[in-house]
């Protein structure tokens, strides 16, 4: 810890220590510092030693505890899970139900490929809900964006190549339709489970992301079409879109709490 | 809060007893209308009624319940700007400034409405409402390294705003 941070630290717990009045008679920034922290207050300040000003509980407030009496607060995580598990039911649904002649599978690249995007989309997908409507998980929400993002860019760069058999925008507008359709009822459930937190745009995108995953995930098994293009235009585009879309949503709306 | 995540009702009473007064200055501080500031103190109690299966046990409950307060003031001015004059509220207000003179009150108010608000906070929970920085960094959500480097360079920013009161003593 450098003599600045400790400074602060003895700011506020009466008269610095000799070695830190020695460093603040030194330091030009902690000089500034200290005479701005002594000019803000008198040191007897601070809002606890107010007089009351007569708060008291509002009716809301006496309704809401009405409510809460005798009951114990019951687990938040059976919400992120059940919201995985609607994820994958729409994901594995619509790739059974879409089928290829026969095959699950449409992807032709190489099964490495196929896997290890897959478990990447699936992460995305997966523990990008849990942190975005769970409580915590500040810095995973950070490495899960982070992954979303590399996983879009090399998502187009490692398809198998086969081209469509359809015109570039009729096969895309397929794709594209699964792909938000997929994403639909996910993104809706994440925005409703985010409006009891206070807004932060990066809990608010990563949930976007990662419902609109489900349909990428959905289509990185089903679509047998791999050209950089098509993958870049109508698999990723879409996710980004989508991303963008709930986080603008998100802003719009109120919250039923202001907790982290 | 771990009596009240149990279902006690009473232990909720003596939360809101105890901590309605400081949380109300600190959204004074933060919103400059005694108006919103009381709107704000229920709004900040009701979420932590509604958000209390969120609080994690052994966590520390002012450093949350800042954190709901600073967020319930961020949404209000994401909302819509204060509709009150700053001079009413300074003229309600009962914080301690108000032992300062008029002229240096007002000159502390609007520097501090000067520096972005991720230097604001910490030095608001530092020095009115006398957080340490390791409960600062739980409320905003940053470490606590990154919170005093902001609180440092806030009060650095204060300085230099503030200096013209310095040559005036």
């Amino acid at each position: 810890m450098t003599d600045c941070q400790r400074l602060m630290d003895a700011l506020g717990k009466g008269e610095l220590p000799e070695d830190l009045a020695a460093h603040a008679a030194s330091c030009p920034h902690c000089q500034a510092a200290v005479a701005a922290y002594r000019a803000l207050a008198p040191p007897a300040g601070g809002s606890a030693s107010r007089p009351p000003l007569g708060l008291g509980l509002t009716p809301t407030l006496e309704q809401e505890l009405a409510k809460t009496a005798g009951k114990r607060a019951r687990s938040v995580l059976w919400e992120p899970v059940a919201l995985g598990l609607l994820q994958a039911a729409v994901a594995v649904g619509v790739v059974v139900g879409l089928g290829n002649n026969g095959r699950v599978l449409g992807n032709r690249a190489a099964p490495m490929v196929l896997v290890a995007l897959g478990v990447a989309l699936g992460a995305c997908a997966l523990g990008g809900t849990l942190a975005a409507v769970a409580p915590g998980f500040r810095r995973l929400r950070m490495v899960l964006f982070g992954l979303a993002a590399f996983t879009a860019v090399v998502l187009g760069a490692c398809g198998s190549g086969l081209p469509a058999l359809k015109p570039f925008l009729v096969a895309g507008r397929t794709c594209a339709s699964v792909e938000l359709a997929c994403a639909a009822l996910p993104l809706g459930v994440t925005l409703w489970l985010q409006h009891r937190f206070a807004f932060d745009p990066m809990r608010a995108a990563l949930g976007s992301v990662a419902a609109a995953a489900t349909g990428v995930f959905a289509l990185h098994l089903h679509c047998p079409i791999g050209t950089a293009d098509h993958l870049y235009a109508f698999h990723v585009a879409p996710w980004a879109l989508l991303g963008g879309l709930g986080l603008w949503i998100r802003s719009r709306m109120g919250s039923r709490s202001y907790a982290p | 809060m771990s009596r009240f995540i149990e279902g006690d009702r009473g232990a909720f009473e003596v939360l809101f007893q105890r901590y309605s007064q400081p949380i109300h200055g600190y959204l004074l501080r933060m919103v400059g209308s005694e108006a919103q500031a009381q709107d704000l103190t229920q709004l900040t109690f009701l979420s932590v009624l509604r958000a209390r299966d969120r609080f994690r046990p052994g966590a520390l409950f002012r450093p949350w319940l800042y954190a709901i307060a600073t967020n319930a003031a961020r949404d209000q001015h994401r909302r819509k700007r204060p509709e009150e004059p700053l001079e009413q509220a300074e003229a309600e207000s009962h914080e301690p400034l108000a032992q300062v003179d008029p002229f240096q009150r007002r000159a502390v108010r609007d520097a501090l409405a000067k520096l972005p608000e991720s230097q604001r906070v910490p030095i608001v929970l530092h020095r009115f409402e006398g957080l340490s920085f390791a409960e600062i960094a739980e409320a905003v959500g940053a470490t606590e390294t990154a919170v005093k480097v902001r609180a440092h360079r806030g009060y650095e920013k204060l300085r230099e705003l503030l200096g013209h009161l310095e040559a005036q003593r």
